[in-house]
C-alpha cells in the first residue's frame, strides 16, 4: 500500500525537471584532408558511468577527469561510426587536448576527433551512446558544410541510424508520397474530379456516346483540370502569386457545388448563365486553377526547403497526379462494371441524387470555410 | 513588462588541474551503483523502487530516464515480474508515453495498477474509464484511497459539487490527525475547490498539502496557480523566492516578478538557464513538454504566436481542463482577436459541453473570448 500513496501523492502528471536532460552534442566539418569535429558532452553524464571523485570530497576537479582520459576515450569508442562508400571511417581521439565549457547549470568536456574521410562519402551516422544509462538522452549531431544551412540530426533511443547521402532521394519520394496522400485524403479535389468524371459518363447528352470518344473526353478533362492546376501550383511555390487560403478554400467548396449543379443543369432554369453550358473539360482548367492554389498551401505547409524549388515542385505534383490517375482508373473500372450489369437509364437515375449530395457538401464546406466557423 | 533574455556562452578553455569543475549531486551518487551491479530480480526490484522514491523525493524527473535504461536491459527479468511492470510503466507515465505504460500493466489487476491506470486516464482526459478502474480499488484499497480515486474522477463527469462533499464528509473523520490524509486526497479536494471557483479552500488545501510534502513540485506549482487566480502575485514570489529550482516553479515565479515589475538585474542568470532550458526542448525535439514552452513564451517572452503554437500542440495531445485552461489562456495573452482564436475557444467551449466539464475559471475565459471583439 505504500506505493499507492507514493504514487497518488504524484496523482497528475508532473512536468518537472530541475536541471537540463541529457544531450550531447557532436558538431563536424570538412578540414584538409579530412573531417574534423568535436563531440560535447556533459560531465554530470559521465559521472553516471563511473565515479572520478577520487578523493570523494564531493567534487570533481579537473586533474581526477584527466586521470581518466583514456577510460572517457574508451568510453565514447563505438559510440559515433561513420560510415562512407568505402566502408568504416577511422575516428582518431587519442592525441586530443580536452578542454571545458561552462553554461550556467552544467559543464561540458570538449572531445575532438578527427575522421579519415571526406563529407561527402559520409552515407551513415551512427549514434549510439549513453542510452544504455539514460534512455532520455539525446544526441544532436550537427554537420556544417560549405557554406549550406547544417544539418541536424537528434538521436534518441529509437532512432540511433541517419542515412544522410539518400537524403536526397528519400525526400523527393517523400514528397512524391506527401502528393499521393494529399490527394487521396483531400476529400475536395476527389469530390470535384469524380463529379465531373460523373457527369461526363453518366449523362446522356454527350454527342459522342462511345466507348472511344469517352476515354478521350476523361483524357481530355483530367489533362485540362492537371495543366491548370500546376500552373497555380508553380505560381503560388514560386511566390509569384499568393492568394489568401480562406479565399481558395472556399472557392475550392463553390467549385464542388458549381460542377454540381453543372450535372443537373437541364432540370434547372440555369441555361442562361453561360458557366453552365462551357464544355466538362472547360470547367476542368478554370477551376483547376483554383485547386492548383490549394496544393500551394499543402505544400507550404509541409516547410520544406525550397532551395531546390523545381525538384520538390516536380516531386509534389507527381504525387498528386499519380495519386490522381489512380482514383480515375478505379472510377473507370467502377464505371465499366456498371456499365455491364445496369442500364444506363437506371444509372442516370443517380446523378441528381449525388449531385444534391455533393452541393449539399460543398455548401457546408462553403460556410465552414468563409465563415470561419464550426458547424459540426 | 517583458523581459529581453540574452545568451551567454562561455568560450571553451583548459582549466587549472585543481579546479572543481563539477559538483556531484546526491542522486547520481546513489544511482553510480545502479550500473555497475548485475542484478538479480529481488536486488533490481529494490533498486528501482528506490530509484523511484529518490526521484520524486528529490523532484528530479531526470532520473526516471535512468532507471528506465535499468528496466531495458533487464527486460527478461522484468516481464515475469509484476511489481517491475508496474515500476516500468510508472516511469513511462512519468515520461508521458501513457500508451505504451497502460500496455506494460494490460493484464495486471492489483490495486496499485489499478490506481496507476486509473492516474493514467485522467491525464488523457478518459474520465470514465478513469472511474471503472478506481471503482476496482473498492474492497481492494482503503476507504481513502478508493473513495479519492472514485471522487476525483467523477468530479470531472458533472459531479463537482456532490463528489466535493462527500470527498470533505470522509476526510473529515481524519480532522484530528490531518497528517494521516495523504497529499493526494488534500490535492484532489483543492483541485475540485478550486474548478468550483473556491480559490480560499482550494488554497487551504494546497497549503496543507505542502506542508507534509515541501518538495512535492505539482501541490506547490497548482497552489500558485490558484493564488494567480486571486491576483496574489506577492504570496507567488513568497513562496517561490526559495523554491524555483524547476522549470514550472521557475516559471510561475518569474511570471510573477515580471507582472509586478520586480524583475532586477540578479534574476539575468536565471532567466538565462531558463531560456536555455527551453531551446534545449526544442533542440532535442522533445514532445513531452508542450505546455512549458506554452507558458514561456506566454509570460516571459511575450511571444503570443508561438505560444499558441505549443499550446494548440498540447491540447491535442491530451484535452482535460488544464490543456484547456492553457490554450484559453494562451489566447487571452494575445490582445488581437482574430478568427483563429474564436474558433480554439468554440473547440474548448464544444468539448466543455460534451464532457460536462465544471470548471468555474475555464468557463469565465470562454466567456471572455466569446464576446472579445475580432481585431486581427
Amino acid at each position: 500500500m505504500k506505493f499507492i500513496f507514493i504514487c497518488l501523492s504524484m496523482f497528475l502528471c508532473v512536468n518537472v525537471f530541475a536541471h537540463q536532460s541529457s544531450t550531447s552534442f557532436v558538431n563536424f566539418e570538412q578540414g584538409n584532408n579530412n573531417i574534423n569535429g568535436v563531440w560535447k558532452i556533459a560531465i554530470e553524464d559521465l559521472t553516471d558511468i563511473r565515479n572520478f571523485d577520487a578523493n570523494n570530497d564531493g567534487g570533481i576537479q579537473w586533474q581526477e577527469l584527466k586521470n581518466n582520459k583514456n577510460l572517457l576515450l574508451l568510453s565514447l569508442k563505438g559510440g559515433l561510426k561513420l560510415i562512407s562508400d568505402n566502408g568504416m571511417c577511422d575516428i582518431e581521439h587519442s592525441n586530443s587536448r580536452l578542454s571545458l565549457e561552462n553554461t550556467l547549470d552544467r559543464n561540458y568536456i570538449l572531445f575532438p576527433f578527427k575522421a579519415n574521410c571526406s563529407m561527402s562519402s559520409i552515407t551513415i551516422i551512427k549514434y549510439n551512446y549513453f542510452f544504455d544509462v539514460d534512455s532520455d538522452h539525446k544526441g544532436i549531431i550537427t554537420i556544417s558544410e560549405n557554406e549550406n544551412k547544417p544539418s541536424i540530426y537528434v538521436a534518441s533511443v529509437n532512432n540511433r541510424v541517419f542515412n544522410i547521402n539518400s537524403n536526397q532521394a528519400d525526400s523527393f519520394v517523400g514528397i512524391v508520397k506527401e502528393g499521393v496522400w494529399h490527394i487521396w485524403m483531400g476529400f475536395d479535389h476527389i469530390i470535384f474530379v469524380l463529379t465531373l468524371l460523373f457527369g461526363l459518363l453518366f449523362t446522356s447528352d454527350s454527342s459522342k456516346p462511345d466507348k472511344k470518344s469517352k476515354i478521350i473526353e476523361v483524357t481530355k478533362v483530367i489533362t485540362a483540370f492537371t495543366v491548370a492546376h500546376s500552373i497555380t501550383l508553380a505560381l503560388a511555390a514560386l511566390d509569384i502569386m499568393s492568394p489568401s487560403i480562406r479565399l481558395i478554400e472556399s472557392a475550392i467548396a463553390l467549385t464542388l457545388v458549381i460542377a454540381a449543379i453543372h450535372n443537373v443543369r437541364h432540370h434547372f432554369p440555369t441555361k442562361t448563365i453561360s458557366l453552365f453550358s462551357w464544355p466538362i473539360w472547360k470547367m476542368a482548367f478554370v477551376f483547376g486553377l483554383i485547386h492548383g492554389f490549394g496544393f500551394a498551401n499543402v505544400l507550404a505547409e509541409m516547410n520544406l526547403s525550397m532551395t531546390d524549388i523545381a525538384k520538390t515542385l516536380l516531386a509534389f505534383n507527381l504525387g498528386v497526379e499519380i495519386g490522381q490517375l489512380a482514383i480515375v482508373v478505379l472510377f473507370i473500372l467502377t464505371s465499366l462494371i456498371l456499365f455491364s450489369f445496369i442500364k444506363r437509364s437506371s444509372l442516370k437515375k443517380l446523378i441528381p441524387i449525388s449531385s444534391i449530395l455533393v452541393m449539399f457538401v460543398g455548401t457546408f464546406w462553403f460556410v465552414e470555410r468563409a465563415f470561419e466557423v464550426t458547424i459540426f | 513588462m517583458f523581459v529581453v533574455i540574452y545568451d551567454a556562452r562561455a568560450m571553451p578553455y583548459i582549466p587549472m588541474d585543481d579546479e572543481v569543475v563539477h559538483r556531484i549531486k546526491k542522486s547520481n551518487v546513489e544511482s553510480i551503483t545502479l550500473y555497475d551491479d548485475s542484478l538479480n530480480e529481488s536486488e533490481l526490484t529494490i533498486k528501482v523502487g528506490s530509484m523511484i522514491l529518490l526521484a520524486r523525493e528529490t523532484n528530479n524527473s531526470l532520473l526516471f530516464g535512468k532507471v528506465e535504461a535499468v528496466l531495458m536491459k533487464n527486460t527478461n527479468i522484468v516481464n515475469a515480474n509484476k511489481i517491475l511492470k508496474i515500476y516500468y510503466a510508472d516511469v513511462l507515465q512519468q515520461r508521458h508515453a501513457f500508451f505504451e505504460a497502460l500496455n506494460k500493466i494490460e493484464k495486471i489487476n492489483t490495486p496499485e495498477a489499478n490506481v496507476l491506470r486509473a492516474t493514467i486516464y485522467i491525464n488523457l482526459g478518459k474520465y470514465k474509464k478513469a472511474s471503472s478502474e478506481c471503482k476496482k480499488l473498492i474492497g481492494k484499497a482503503d476507504l481513502l484511497v478508493a473513495s479519492t480515486c472514485l471522487l476525483h474522477a467523477e468530479s470531472y463527469q458533472g459531479n463537482l459539487l456532490q463528489s466535493l462533499s462527500t470527498l470533505k464528509k470522509i476526510t473529515n473523520q481524519f480532522k484530528h490527525n490531518s497528517n494521516l490524509i495523504p497529499a493526494w486526497t488534500l490535492t484532489a479536494l483543492a483541485d475540485m475547490s478550486d474548478r468550483l471557483g473556491d480559490n480560499n479552500s482550494s488554497i487551504n488545501y494546497y497549503q496543507i498539502a505542502s506542508k507534509a510534502n515541501p518538495n512535492n513540485v505539482h501541490v506547490v506549482s497548482e497552489m500558485t496557480d490558484v493564488f494567480y487566480k486571486n491576483n496574489q502575485q506577492d504570496k507567488i514570489i513568497d513562496v517561490l523566492e526559495n523554491n524555483h529550482e524547476d522549470i514550472r516553479l521557475s516559471l510561475r515565479y518569474f511570471r510573477s516578478l515580471i507582472q509586478q515589475g520586480k524583475i532586477r538585474s540578479q534574476h539575468s542568470s536565471e532567466l538565462i538557464m531558463l531560456k536555455e532550458s527551453i531551446l534545449l526542448l526544442e533542440m532535442r525535439k522533445d514532445e513531452r513538454h508542450y505546455d512549458t514552452r506554452a507558458e514561456y513564451y506566454t509570460w516571459i517572452e511575450n511571444d503570443s504566436a508561438k505560444a499558441i503554437f505549443w499550446a494548440k500542440k498540447n491540447w491535442q495531445v491530451s484535452q482535460t481542463p488544464a490543456s484547456a485552461t492553457l490554450l484559453l489562456r494562451t489566447i487571452t495573452f494575445d490582445n488581437n482577436h482574430n478568427y483563429e482564436h474564436k474558433k480554439l475557444a468554440a473547440e474548448v467551449e464544444s468539448w466543455i459541453k460534451k464532457n460536462n466539464v465544471e470548471d468555474y475559471s475555464l468557463l469565465k475565459m470562454i466567456r471572455k473570448i466569446s464576446i472579445s471583439e475580432v481585431t486581427a
